[in-house]
């Protein structure tokens, strides 16, 4: 009897120890189903229009520091592209002429401005660039652009003020969003290659952070 | 006598000499939990090895290129392309209509400038060094592969982490362990990228942008999570995303001068993966897609080759499983036939009441049938187990070398093969102890006492 009790027990024991094996983000960001609806319905392209200051082309780590490419990273939705389509000694004239016809093929939704500071140091007559810049952001209207943001230009570029003046009151009449850089303190030096103000690293970051604050102040909904 | 009284005396023998039952159940469960264990592994390491073989693609994928085939090759596995020649929506719908073609899923591959953004890892990752998440993100020249996610099964694609970006997601991509390479991580700390972003920028080159005359490059940038890591040979780049991404990065360049210094050809795919509709139909797909004028590659003999030395294995393995469940069978006629001669008086007693030959040999039947039945649940349970944990140590081996793991789910087939064979093997070794009670005569079963 005691032998029997003894072999069952084994074998519950057993089949016991087979059973116990055998059960054993940031504000900018959208969801990307929230994105993806947001962009089948409104294609979104951010393009960057300027000089020395906003080219950076030197090297290809040097396109991270670039204000556009910080702004495009953390001011506009994830599912926008962005161009970038500065070019260095351009006046405003002279992007009018070169940077506006792929603007024209691109068809952005927004575009952001850092124009002047090759006409500056070039010094060009203040109704000379009047006319240029207003004739420029008529030019984006035209374009289709809805979101224009225009920066004046940092103290440190030089005698700017005048030149401030007048992006203002172009933007002013435009409906464009101005983004003061005038009244920052934006770090950088006269380019020796170029001679021009270009903002160093921390320059970069400045304008960037001075754009996306206008960018956000104007448009909540981005 | 009743089906259901026969069931009853069955039970009640059972009952009565319950350590025995009990051991001779133990005895099929373990030969069951063996053949159903090796079974299982069988089927695995089956799956697993050929997955590898056709890199995480289908068995029956055949990849087209875009070039004219190689005569002097066409009954190699990667034959060398000829020259370069275009894959267009003609040629695509020529291929889908050719016979035995399951599906055919187009991939772009386009070269871009690759962009980690910062922070490169998650902050949540664990077992990261801090050398990686505190170095510069990484910029490089790269491509980045489009497919149709709709068909990411029929395409060499394995995923490691995370998950494949939706089909239609304008920001979303999966990176390679080439890009984990890059940032100094291993396969095994897939994870950690998994919801960082990264950003990749489309060239595009310009004439007379200043009307100067001189050519300019611009990127067309744009910004994605990762949502998986994958290990993929749909194309050389470290970036995977759905084929609408990479075409629209593909429009900008091809939207400038001389798209072909970045290397891009006027085929508006790269390379066409194809599913025949069996291992048997891969040849002729392969030669019909030949005819229609392009290189193919797949890797049918090493296929086929493996699928043999498989079946080899499966077949060794099942065996061991079957000599198994036979010696239990044996200890079931043997636990049976001593049950007669213990019960002669009871046969006997149940013939002089009426009892028919039948009856007695249904008796023992069934109770043969309830061992079998018991042994083989408990015995199919346990070799799931031990799949399962078995599959916990090849899995932990597999990652340490970087590949993706194994998955032992609920093989419905083995399980039925295993409980039914142990039934079917009770009833055949109970037969003889049944017929043997069956013939006993009252008189003598009586008289023995």
């Amino acid at each position: 009897m005691r032998a029997r009790r003894a072999v069952v027990a084994f074998v519950v024991a057993v089949f016991g120890a087979f059973g116990v094996a055998a059960c054993s983000g940031s504000d900018d960001r959208q969801s990307p189903a929230s994105s993806s609806a947001d962009n089948a319905t409104r294609p979104f392209t951010l393009v960057a229009l300027g000089d020395e200051a906003t080219s950076l082309l030197q090297s290809e780590s040097s396109i991270r520091q670039s204000w556009a490419q910080q702004f495009f990273l953390r001011g506009v939705p994830r599912s926008t592209s962005f161009v970038n389509l500065a070019q260095q000694s351009s006046t405003v004239a002279a992007a009018r002429g070169a940077q506006l016809a792929v603007v024209r093929q691109v068809r952005p939704r927004v575009v952001v401005v850092l124009l002047g500071l090759d006409d500056v140091r070039a010094g060009e007559r203040i109704g000379m660039f009047t006319d240029e810049y207003s004739g420029l952001l008529a030019d984006l209207k035209a374009a289709g652009v809805d979101r224009i943001l225009v920066a004046t230009l940092p103290v440190a570029a030089g005698a700017v003020a005048p030149y401030n003046a007048a992006i203002r009151a172009e933007a002013r009449r435009a409906g464009a969003v101005v983004v003061d850089l005038a009244t920052r303190s934006v770090g950088g030096s006269v380019d020796a290659r170029f001679g021009v103000f270009v903002p160093d690293a921390d320059g970069q970051r400045t304008i960037a952070d001075a754009f996306v604050a206008a960018y956000r102040g104007a448009f909540p909904d981005a | 006598m009743r089906w259901r009284d026969a069931w009853l005396f069955a039970a009640r023998s059972v009952r009565r000499r319950i350590g025995r039952a009990l051991l001779t159940v133990l005895a099929i469960a373990l030969a069951a939990a063996l053949l159903s264990s090796l079974l299982i592994a069988g089927g695995v390491a089956r799956e697993r090895v050929l997955n590898e073989v056709s890199r995480g693609g289908p068995l029956t994928g055949i990849r087209v290129d875009a070039a004219a085939p190689d005569p002097g090759a066409l009954d190699t596995d990667a034959p060398p392309p000829g020259a370069p020649k275009s894959i267009d929506e003609t040629a695509l719908s020529t291929i889908r209509e050719l016979p035995r073609v399951r599906s055919v899923t187009p991939v772009v591959l386009h070269p871009v400038w690759v962009m980690a953004a910062d922070p490169v890892v998650r902050a949540d990752a664990i077992g990261v060094p801090a050398s990686v998440s505190t170095r510069e993100p990484p910029i490089y020249r790269d491509a980045i592969v489009g497919a149709d996610l709709r068909h990411a099964n029929d395409l060499p694609i394995t995923l490691l982490a995370g998950r494949l970006p939706a089909i239609d997601a304008p920001d979303e991509v999966a990176v390679s362990v080439g890009y984990l390479r890059r940032l100094g991580l291993t396969s095994k700390q897939a994870d950690a990228v998994v919801g960082t972003e990264i950003e990749y920028g489309s060239p595009r080159l310009f004439t007379n942008d200043g009307g100067n005359g001189i050519e300019t490059l611009r990127g067309r940038w744009a910004r994605a999570e990762i949502v998986g890591v994958v290990a993929q040979d749909a194309g050389n780049g470290d970036v995977l995303a759905p084929l609408a991404q990479v075409q629209a990065a593909r429009d900008w360049t091809l939207s400038g001068v001389d798209p072909s210094r970045f290397g891009i050809g006027v085929s508006a795919y790269s390379a066409l993966f194809v599913v025949a509709d069996g291992l048997d139909s891969v040849t002729p797909v392969r030669q019909a897609i030949t005819r229609v004028g392009y290189s193919t590659s797949a890797p049918e003999s090493l296929i086929a080759q493996v699928e043999r030395y498989v079946r080899v294995v499966e077949i060794v393995l099942g065996g061991i499983g079957t000599i198994a469940l036979v010696i239990a069978a044996l200890g079931i006629a043997n636990a049976l036939l001593a049950a007669v001669r213990e019960r002669r008086r009871e046969i006997g007693v149940l013939k002089a009441i009426g009892g028919r030959d039948r009856d007695v040999r249904r008796m023992f039947l069934l109770e043969a049938a309830m061992l079998g039945t018991l042994g083989g649940v408990v015995g199919a349970a346990a070799g799931l187990a031990i799949a399962r944990t078995l599959a916990g140590f090849v899995n932990r081996y597999l990652e340490q070398q970087g590949y993706a793991g194994v998955n032992v789910g609920v093989p419905a087939l083995i399980v039925a093969l295993t409980i039914g064979g142990s039934v079917v093997l009770a009833l055949v070794a109970g037969t003889l102890p049944a017929q043997r009670a069956a013939r006993l005569p009252a008189r003598r079963a009586m008289g023995d006492r």
